[in-house]
């Protein structure tokens, strides 16, 4: 045992020092803050917290907000990130109605927003603006709505009114697409008109609709048969693409380079873009002992595959990155129901 | 004049006999009238403690804060005031059965009592049951059973009684109770009422408890009528309805508030000969509930359930030997805007066998067999024996195999409820002794449960979350109290009494102790009596508690000491009052007993008692 214990120490100041002399070789002229190069997992807790992965993967950090922020913490169920055009991150956490912004280098906070929000889930940004959805009341999609925040302020310009759930929200830079469905119900995308803040127009999408995706000039609503390329010029659906009936419930759309992501169950898709059928043979399978947290959240970032595992929602989960030929490359605990991938 | 005084300090002293570890079956004085008489007659082999009277009216009307301090039983408590759920020799809040005189008043929803929605204020007094107890007392009673109890005496005078404290955070208790006796009717009226604004300051942070506030009350009826020397005919009544809110980590998070309504209403028929004795109770429930999410949008739910209940016992008595069946049938409906058809009929039928086979061996042997129309039905029995080894020493054992039933909301929750569920079960065998000499209470338990097929909520494929039974659980420990009465001199005394659990709660599949379940857990009482005063200083133990199943050591609540202290005087000649002066926590350690809840620091309040 004390043999084992001495070796294990060796090893250990071993692959620290070769640790460092990795990063002496490896370092480049360091910007502005702590967390420039990485990415951040979004943990949903409980009280949410924000782990730190370095892109050399030397360096794994857990509940960076707190230990930057002297124990403050970015509220219960955080549901997701988004960044603005300039250096800040904005941490929307559905439990406490409230958006925590920080300086997306140094996790510094630089302000918060808690007026106007009721269950806040997603958001992007605009022409200077950001766009969070609120699902509101559970029990009715009515009240659901749309917060224009202005991000010079931070202070609520207005709030726009849906009559359907609201759930994720993207833009191409001059619209923004607002889906329509959530936990696999529902369907349809609304588009907003940032310029007047209002409703321009609802495309139809197939049933049970699960995640929306935007590459050039065409939104990709995946949904529970299949999936719809949207023309966002004509506004029109120009295709429908074949999903096999054995992954119906995909999920994680995702467009890098050509391909298509997705997931369903512990495993990863890929099919590339000029395709008219989706492919149902995996190309990475992972292993997991947790039901409803499998893929809890997925990216896909410079020829990377990110996973998630959020366990039993009641322990630490663990992210998984593999390489384009299905290869893993690394794998780490992190927080409690880890949902997403942001990267610096 | 003295002797008077003398008098009255002795009476003190009896009815402040604290809690009292026991292990031998109480003799049931005919004066004092139990409606639940197995607590008594049938517990051969397990642990039983009482608090009295004296010392419920001693503390503040939360139940929570009064098991804390006189059980070994841990609370989960998400919040001062807010939702309270007690874990056992390390089972879960479902696994404890409450029994209100004898009737299991756990949610039907949840399966669970909610110790913040009770009050302690018109209890005449609480056994706590250490193990199990589903033969007699049904579902639930795994890792114990909580039993309150309004007795009535068979002779009782006028008497009213006001009761007020006031204290920090604008918290206000007031109680006035009534009894009397026309000819063969006896009644005891009582009315409690417990409200406070709860808004503490956080110790060592620069904020409030926000949105804590409530109100809970208790309307109490106990009504007998002796038929005859041998029948008595009763009639027990218990209103309970309050409004809480709950209090919220942030300012931004959502406020939410919780209103309760519960009715508790038995009426039960004794009938007693020479050997025989018979006892119908029938008994109607109802419990209701309305959770706003937001009170900003002032959406809701709300859910009730009105049970019916009867059970018919019978007990046969034979010089050595007593002999019992009881049968009970009980009907249960709830509807809400979450709910789809709930409806549940449980029969049961038991057998109890006691036989004192020598003057210092007795053992008892009882069977329970259920008839249900949702699922499997398990077998239930238990073995229990007592041997007193000399005067001082007794020893006991008990094996016995409990169960709970899945809740309502297990199997009928519009939105994913599994009627499939079967019953969660419990293999249990406990040893133990207890040392009684010289005023000296000391007693020691060993206790090992083996729980499977327990209901735990997990994602199906598609994501909806379902209950299924899934779940098994080891758990064992030990537990000890010490008790100490001492008489100084004619009008000094002192009490002591402190109670020490140790846990260990597995779950099978991981081997990880279970979230909130402390390994060690403490109390002690010290009281000293001076004449008319007395003085008590109180000492809680939570021991730390994991709050993540793999078990982090960086996830934890961290365990924590809090003292209480309590300075009273009685004025006899004025209304026959008792003042008091209470401090709790009065070091003002900042705490949490849920991660993320912080408690309050110390806190004051004063109380005057009149009785005439």
């Amino acid at each position: 045992m004390n043999n084992f214990f001495k070796a294990t120490l060796v090893i250990l100041f071993i692959s620290l020092i070769s640790c460092e002399s990795d990063d002496d070789i490896t370092t480049p002229p360091l910007p502005e803050g702590e967390f420039t190069e990485g990415f951040f997992v979004l943990n949903e807790g409980g009280i949410g917290s924000v782990s730190f992965v370095s892109n050399d993967f030397s360096r794994v950090e857990q509940q960076i907000y707190s230990n930057v922020n002297n124990g403050d913490d970015i509220g219960q169920f955080v549901q997701s990130l988004f960044f603005d055009e300039s250096d800040r991150a904005y941490i929307i956490s559905n439990g406490s109605n409230l958006i925590t912004v920080v300086n997306r280098f140094t996790f510094e906070k630089v302000g918060e927003v808690t007026t106007s929000l009721d269950v806040p889930r997603y958001g992007t940004v605009i022409n200077g603006k950001a766009y969070v959805t609120n699902q509101a009341s559970f029990t009715t999609n009515a009240d659901d709505f749309v917060t224009v925040i202005d991000l010079e302020s931070l202070e609520v310009e207005t709030t726009i009114p849906f009559n359907t759930i609201v759930e994720n929200i993207i833009s191409d830079g001059n619209k923004l697409y607002v889906q329509n469905a959530a936990f696999g119900i529902g369907s349809g995308v609304t588009i907003i008109d940032p310029a007047s803040n209002s409703i321009e127009e609802e495309i139809q999408t197939g049933d049970a609709l699960q995640s929306i995706f935007i590459n050039a000039n065409s939104l990709f609503a995946l949904h529970g048969s299949g999936m719809d390329r949207i023309n966002l010029n004509t506004q029109e659906v120009t295709l429908t693409l074949n999903l096999p009936s054995e992954i119906s419930g995909a999920k994680n759309l995702k467009i890098l380079d050509g391909v298509f992501y997705y997931t369903f169950g512990s495993s990863v898709y890929q099919t590339s873009i000029s395709e008219t059928s989706l492919s149902s043979e995996p190309f990475i399978t992972y292993d997991s002992n947790s039901q409803f947290g499998t893929m809890y959240g997925f990216a896909v970032n410079d020829g990377l595959v990110y996973i998630s595992d959020a366990t039993d929602f009641a322990s630490d989960g663990f992210i998984e990155i593999y390489d384009l030929s299905g290869n893993l490359v690394f794998e780490t605990s992190v927080g409690l129901g880890p949902n997403g991938f942001y990267f610096n | 004049m003295c002797m008077k005084y003398k008098l009255f300090f002795s009476l003190i002293l009896l009815v402040s006999m604290a809690t009292w570890a026991q292990d031998k079956p109480v003799q049931t004085l005919d004066t004092v009238y139990l409606s639940d008489q197995n607590l008594r007659t049938f517990n051969t082999g397990q642990k039983q403690l009482r608090i009295t009277d004296s010392v419920i009216t001693n503390q503040n009307f939360s139940l929570t804060d009064l098991l804390q301090r006189q059980t070994p039983i841990y609370f989960r408590q998400n919040g001062y005031g807010m939702v309270s759920s007690p874990s056992f020799r390390g089972t879960t809040a479902s696994q404890t059965a409450v029994l209100w005189n004898g009737v299991n008043i756990n949610s039907s929803l949840t399966g669970q009592t909610d110790f913040n929605t009770l009050l302690s204020a018109n209890l005449s007094s609480i056994d706590v049951k250490f193990g199990g107890g589903s033969i007699v007392y049904g579902t639930g009673a795994i890792g114990g059973s909580i039993h309150l109890n309004q007795n009535l005496d068979k002779h009782i005078e006028e008497q009213h009684q006001f009761q007020t404290a006031y204290g920090s955070f604008n918290t206000l208790e007031t109680r006035y109770a009534y009894q009397n006796q026309f000819d063969s009717i006896k009644f005891k009226l009582a009315f409690a009422r417990r409200q406070s604004d709860n808004d503490y300051d956080i110790p060592n942070q620069n904020r409030q408890n926000e949105n804590g506030k409530f109100e809970m009350n208790s309307l109490d009826a106990v009504i007998r009528l002796d038929l005859s020397d041998d029948n008595v005919l009763s009639y027990f009544s218990n209103f309970t309805f309050g409004e809480r809110n709950f209090s919220v980590i942030r300012t931004s998070d959502p406020r939410t508030k919780y209103d309760n309504v519960d009715t508790r209403n038995m009426i039960e028929w004794q009938s007693t000969s020479d050997r025989i004795q018979s006892k119908l109770k029938l008994a109607y429930l109802t419990e209701s509930f309305t959770y706003f999410d937001n009170l900003s949008r002032n959406t809701s739910s709300t859910s009730e359930v009105a049970t019916q209940w009867i059970q018919y016992e019978f007990l046969y008595s034979l010089n050595a030997i007593k002999l019992k069946a009881i049968l009970n049938y009980q009907n249960a409906q709830g509807q809400g805007n979450q709910l789809n058809n709930a409806e549940r009929n449980i029969a049961g039928l038991s057998f109890l066998f006691q036989h004192q086979l020598t003057d210092r061996l007795n053992y008892e042997i009882t069977l329970r067999q259920d008839i249900n129309d949702n699922f499997e039905n398990p077998f239930l029995f238990s073995l229990g024996s007592r041997y007193e080894l000399n005067d001082k020493w007794s020893l006991r054992a008990h094996a016995s195999r409990n169960y709970r039933l899945p809740t309502f909301n297990d199997l009928f929750w519009f939105n994913g409820g599994n009627p499939e569920l079967n019953p969660e079960t419990a293999y249990q065998t406990e040893v133990g002794g207890t040392y009684e000499f010289q005023g000296i209470n000391f007693s020691l338990n060993g206790f090992y449960n083996d729980i499977t097929s327990m209901i735990r909520w997990l994602p199906d494929q598609f994501g909806l979350w379902r209950p299924q039974n899934t779940d098994a659980v080891e758990t064992y420990g030990l537990e000890a109290s010490l008790a100490y009465l001492l008489d100084i001199t004619d009008n000094q005394a002192i009490q002591f009494n402190s109670n020490y659990g140790y846990t260990i709660s597995e779950d099978q599949a991981t081997g990880n102790q279970l979230i909130y379940v402390p390994f060690h857990i403490a109390n002690t009482n010290l009281m000293y009596l001076y004449d008319q005063w007395k003085f008590g200083l109180t000492w809680l133990y939570n021991g730390s508690v994991f709050t993540q199943t793999d078990n982090n050591p960086e996830r934890k609540v961290e365990a924590y000491n809090l003292f209480d202290l309590n300075i009273s005087r009685r004025f006899p000649k004025f209304f026959n009052s008792k003042l008091s002066l209470r401090t709790s926590n009065i070091f003002d350690l900042a705490y949490e007993a849920v991660d993320n809840r912080p408690m309050p620091g110390r806190a004051f309040s004063i109380q005057l008692l009149t009785t005439f």
